[in-house]
């Protein structure tokens, strides 16, 4: 099947800053696929690209099998897009942007965002300006969501709402994916994301660090902790192609996540001199996150 | 609420099936602002033209004048694009209409055709405006539309001013799309708004010389056709490239410089330290606009050095020079500007609320936000300062004024008062920046005008000037805590509310204190004014038959001549027989009609009298006295006419000849001809002190009422104190003055024809007729009156009326005198210059004394010459030399 959205080697330079360092991006469709970063990492950056409001410094792109800098408008017909801090007109009540917007969209639109809108509880006759931040972006969402895209691109959606309702949101996300849509979702929330991402890719420092399903990925790095009778003893890294993504000392207990950990490493380390003990698990998510983006990345 | 009803509202919606309808309707609804703007600024000029009629023109109402109606669609013009794209742009609402699927041709054709439909509408409310007031100037048109004449004299005619708020809506659009910043979008649209006008000023530079209207007309409409040519497909290229993916930066750095991610970046380096609160505020407000801050600074300097250009040059501006006065108005602009950086510019209301959430207080904040734009304001106020002093003062009709420090500042601070207030009211940048320059000056006229012409004090000038800024102060807290409305607008009620009504209430109290008549006075006044009028005949015009023509006049030019002989042919153009001299003698004679004539009649008529008089007396014999016989007969005829006249002004020129036919009398030479019927005919037109009273009264209480008719009102009509009188309040102030003037000349007659006078009325007539002089140096006081009538009665009837009344002429006996013994050589007592003074005195409750003829001065001439002839005694002719 072919990917709906693909990166290859986007580049993005701002004047004091790199903002993207050849990202490489393949996204399935029918996945709910997370980007985590921190702030300022880049990922509002990637989704102006995709979105076609921004043209990179080089490589390229796809959306729906779209370049966004060729044809951005093809690109947004296809997609719903709901930024951090929607700008909605704030002068027009609910109602009139649903029915600005949907004039805009077949006939499906203005129903499908009624119900979304009573769906959320908002009040139609309401002037966005009198809108909570909440509200707001219920508003935005049931905009975005009313044309039923092929690709949604949410960038921190749930910022604002309540914990009842960003739970039935992010459980409509799943529903989403399984009828084929794609979710593109870029949150803080590791917790959310770790609850309905298929997919993740970590950014961090205009690269992608870590890109992949996420239950590959929960496999596939560990947490080691490894006691010593001596603070000052020596352990040796797991070789190539394992990976120590971050590295902590405390007393006599060393912490490494380790990416492509094998048993035989454990046993190596076991039978190493002054190795008390060896104890491993997976890792969380959040782990795998401040792993991967932690000062200390490798010894 | 129940799901039905939430359907049910979201399906009160208006229907607009299609896209194109909706799109119109959300573009128009975001012209709303604008139009709202339009709205308040002809609602101002409303009521300003209704106050300014009410108090200078009561009962009329003055019309806008057409080219405020023609500046309406400009500003439409000034403010669609950076509404409709510049306001999008910065909200970021913009992105998410282009995240619809609309083209982007699509969005920028709906916009501009909006904006085109809208000054469509402006142009259309604008053309039903002239018509409907009856504005321009159809006689005297400068342009035709076709072959038919147009409708106005304004020097650009109609097609180009619509012409030109085409091009500067296309302009609009362009600085929007090409530039984020509304501000500065602003900014450039002000030089491309003008590029026309100043490619055709360029091309009269070049040609040094003016152009002729019809030309400069075209050459504007050339020009502007043009940059509609150039503007269109800018503003389309512009709005694709805003409307397409942001480019990236291309620019490759010259040093290799780290390249590192937004989020390296160490706080230790980058962090300023502030040793206050202050400093760190101040830091503030000047990094966050300080583009905004050079450029406003910059077009002061500008504007400051084009002021200074323009007041060098002394005579008529050419060249480039003609666009000086255009270039020292972006001063006030930057002022207006400068006020409306305060809680206006891109990002301030955050700044503001970011402070307001660290708790700053909203006294701290409130003058750090001043302080930056007030301390460019006086730095501006002192270079002005220090230039102005350098320069020579005064009025010059070539050179352009320079005006005093304290005016600039007052200005400055008015606009500077109002444009921050203005940025405090209102929700947007782009409404504040177009605001605030039109609310300041439509303010500051106002209060400068009730200032200087409707007596509003300084200290209320001072007062409601700082208004605005105390209702910014005031609404200070909420605004940083985003709670200011409806407080703001109350408030902004408030302030309107007393800036109107402050002056107006001072001018009511200046007028009030006005002393008029009283209720009672006046009926019964205006009743016996009514009677008085209605017993007048009509006048006969006092006109002189010259024995010169005008041709022969101008034959031989005055130049040419020597002093003397111009002197010789003076008088002899008066040396005819009065009869023959002046038209309608007879007439006066037989009849009861009143005679009318002006002082320069009454000076030519007495120059020839005196004159006659000199020679009769030098000569003295029977002939000589034959000569002279007409003109004392003549002056008894005019004299009876004058006081049958219903008008002050006769009554004066009256008692002016009373005097001298008085003076005539009382001479010794008189008394052998005391029996001809000449000197019975003179002596029968001597009035006494009640005639005179009774004439006086009647032509004072007529005079009052004729005015009344707007008909045979004159517009010299008017006490002399009106003139002093702030001018914006002369149409309240004429008729109780008026009055004051009835009241106390009617006190002053009354007091002539008693003989009592304690001055009182004197010193309200000084006031009231002569204001601008000392009562005691003035021809009202008693040094004054102790001088002999003849010797101070010139032309001085313009220093006020009056000043004849209860002196000592009024109360000599000629017939007396006639009569009485040959030895009794002394001249009327009171009446000639060399006569001892003896005139009532004005000490208050006492009796004026009676003038003793026996303690006259009895050396002097009885000839007391006038200004006519101090000019001949001047010019060394000797008083025994005859002069024939």
């Amino acid at each position: 099947m072919d990917p709906v959205i693909t990166t290859d080697a986007l580049t993005m330079h701002f004047r004091r800053c790199d903002a993207l360092m050849g990202v490489d991006l393949s996204i399935q469709p029918g996945t709910v696929f997370a980007l985590l970063g921190e702030n300022g990492a880049g990922k509002t950056t990637l989704i102006r690209i995709l979105t076609g409001f921004q043209e990179p410094t080089s490589g390229s792109c796809t959306v729906c099998g779209i370049d966004p800098l060729r044809d951005p408008q093809a690109v947004r017909r296809q997609i719903g897009y709901v930024s951090d801090a929607p700008a909605l007109y704030d002068w027009m009540t609910v109602a009139q942007i649903g029915g600005f917007t949907a004039s805009f969209y077949d006939q499906t639109f203005l129903p499908q965002y009624e119900a979304a809108i009573r769906r959320y509880d908002v009040r139609p006759e309401q002037k966005i300006r009198h809108l909570s931040k909440g509200q707001r972006a219920k508003v935005a969402l049931s905009l975005a969501l009313a044309h039923d895209p092929a690709v949604l691109i949410l960038d921190e959606p749930t910022s604002g709402l309540d914990p009842k309702v960003r739970r039935s949101f992010l459980e409509s996300m799943i529903d989403r994916a399984a009828t084929g849509r794609t979710v593109f979702l870029s949150s803080h929330q590791i917790s959310e994301v770790e609850r309905v991402a298929d997919t993740i890719a970590i950014l961090h420092r205009g690269r992608i660090r870590l890109h992949g399903q996420l239950s590959e990925l929960r496999e596939s790095i560990h947490e080691v902790i490894i006691d010593t009778d001596d603070p000052l003893r020596a352990i040796a890294p797991p070789p190539e192609p394992a990976e120590v993504l971050t590295e902590e000392t405390s007393g006599r207990s060393r912490q490494w996540f380790v990416r492509g950990l094998d048993p035989e490493m454990i046993q190596a380390w076991r039978s190493s001199p002054g190795v008390t003990d060896v104890r491993t698990r997976v890792a969380s998510l959040e782990e795998i996150f401040v792993a991967c983006t932690g000062e200390l990345q490798a010894v | 609420m129940s799901s039905d009803t939430i359907i049910e509202t979201t399906r009160t919606v208006p229907d607009r099936s299609s896209s194109t309808a909706w799109f119109w309707w959300k573009e128009s609804k975001q012209l709303a602002p604008l139009i709202m703007l339009l709205i308040i600024v002809a609602g101002l000029i409303l009521i300003m033209n209704v106050i300014s009629t009410a108090i200078v023109n009561p009962g009329g109402f003055w019309l806008p004048d057409e080219v405020v109606l023609l500046v309406f669609p400009g500003l439409f013009a000034t403010g669609a694009g950076p509404l409709m794209v510049g306001q999008e742009r910065s909200l970021r609402t913009m992105e998410w209409l282009a995240l619809l699927p609309i083209s982007a041709k699509r969005l920028l054709s709906t916009k501009l055709s909006v904006a085109f439909a809208g000054l469509a509408l402006m142009w259309c409310v604008v053309a039903v405006g002239i018509a409907l007031f009856g504005l321009g100037n159809p006689h005297d048109a400068n342009w035709t539309i076709g072959q038919r004449p147009s409708h106005s004299d304004n020097p650009i005619s109609y097609p180009i001013w619509m012409v030109h708020s085409i091009y500067v809506l296309l302009s609009g659009f362009y600085v929007s799309w090409r530039i984020r910043h509304t501000f500065y979008a602003l900014i450039l649209l002000i030089p491309l708004a003008f590029a026309p006008m100043i490619a055709v000023g360029l091309i009269a530079a070049y040609n040094d010389r003016p152009m002729m209207s019809g030309t400069y007309d075209v050459l504007i409409g050339v020009f502007t056709l043009l940059g509609i040519a150039v503007m269109a497909p800018l503003s389309y290229r512009a709005a694709m490239r805003a409307l397409g993916p942001e480019r990236a930066p291309a620019a490759v750095p010259l040093l290799e410089l780290p390249r590192r991610s937004s989020a390296d970046a160490s706080v230790d380096e980058t962090a300023p330290r502030f040793g206050t609160r202050v400093a760190a505020l101040v830091w503030q407000s000047i990094e966050s606009r300080r583009g905004m801050l050079v450029l406003l600074v910059a077009m002061l300097l500008v504007s400051l050095l084009a002021f200074i250009r323009l007041c060098s040059i002394d005579s008529r501006l050419r060249g480039i020079d003609q666009f000086l006065p255009f270039v020292t108005l972006l001063a006030p602009l930057a002022v207006c500007w400068l006020g409306t950086a305060v809680f206006k510019q891109d990002g301030a209301i955050e700044q503001i609320r970011f402070l307001a959430d660290r708790g700053i207080t909203p006294q701290t904040v409130y003058y750090a936000r001043h302080a930056i734009p007030v301390a460019i304001l006086a730095t501006g106020l002192l270079l002005y300062a220090g230039w102005a002093l350098t320069t020579v003062g005064g009025w010059d009709r070539d050179r352009t004024p320079v005006p005093s420090l304290i005016t600039v500042a007052a200005v400055v601070f008015l606009f500077y008062s109002v444009s921050q207030w203005v940025s405090q009211l209102v929700r947007t940048l782009l409404l504040a920046v177009i605001l605030g320059p039109i609310i300041s000056v439509i303010v500051t006229v106002w209060l400068l005008t009730a200032y200087t012409q409707l007596a509003l004090p300084t200290a209320a000038l001072v007062i409601v000037s700082l208004l605005p800024l105390l209702a910014t102060r005031v609404v200070m807290r909420r605004y940083m805590d985003a709670t200011d409305r409806p407080l703001a607008f109350v408030v902004a009620a408030g302030v309107v509310a007393a800036m109107v009504i402050v002056p107006i209430v001072f001018a009511i109290a200046f007028v009030r204190g006005v002393p008029g008549m009283t209720a009672e006075q006046r009926n019964t006044l205006l009743a016996e004014a009514h009677s008085a009028r209605r017993q007048t005949a009509s006048p006969v015009q006092l006109m002189f038959l010259d024995w010169r023509s005008n041709a022969e006049r101008t034959l031989v030019p005055d130049s040419q001549k020597d002093l003397i002989e111009k002197i010789r042919n003076s008088l002899n153009a008066n040396s005819q027989d009065p009869r023959q001299w002046i038209n309608g003698l007879e007439t006066l004679r037989q009849g009861s009609f009143p005679l009318q004539g002006d002082f320069y009649a009454l000076d030519r008529f007495q120059s020839a009298f005196v004159l006659h008089r000199m020679r009769w007396r030098q000569d003295n014999d029977a002939e000589s006295f034959e000569r002279f016989a007409p003109w004392l007969d003549t002056a008894s005829v005019l004299l009876k006419g004058l006081r049958r006249s219903r008008q002050v002004a006769q009554q004066e020129i009256a008692d002016r000849l009373e005097v001298t036919l008085i003076e005539t009398l009382r001479t010794p030479e008189m008394r052998p001809h005391r029996d001809a019927p000449a000197v019975r005919s003179a002596v029968a037109s001597i009035g006494t002190p009640a005639s005179r009273a009774a004439a006086r009264r009647r032509a004072v209480l007529a005079s009052w009422v004729q005015r009344q008719d707007p008909q045979s009102r004159s517009s010299r009509d008017h006490v002399a104190a009106l003139e002093t009188m702030p001018r914006g309040l002369v149409a309240w102030l004429d008729e109780p003055l008026y009055e004051s003037f009835v009241l106390a000349a009617l006190d002053g007659i009354q007091a002539s024809k008693n003989r009592s006078d304690d001055g009182s009325w004197r010193r309200r007539l000084h006031s009231l007729a002569s204001p601008k002089g000392v009562f005691e140096s003035s021809q009202y006081s008693d040094r004054f009156r102790q001088l002999p009538a003849a010797a101070t009665m010139g032309e001085n009837y313009f220093a006020g009326p009056g000043q004849l009344w209860g002196r000592a002429w009024e109360y000599v006996d000629v017939a007396e005198f006639l009569q009485a013994g040959d030895d009794t050589t002394s001249p009327a007592p009171g009446i000639t210059s060399e006569s001892a003074p003896s005139e009532p005195t004005a000490t208050p409750g006492s009796q004026a004394s009676e003038p003793e003829a026996s303690n006259a001065d009895p050396s002097g001439s009885a000839d007391t010459l006038s200004l006519r002839d101090s000019i001949a005694a001047n010019n060394q002719i000797t008083p025994t030399e005859p002069i024939r």
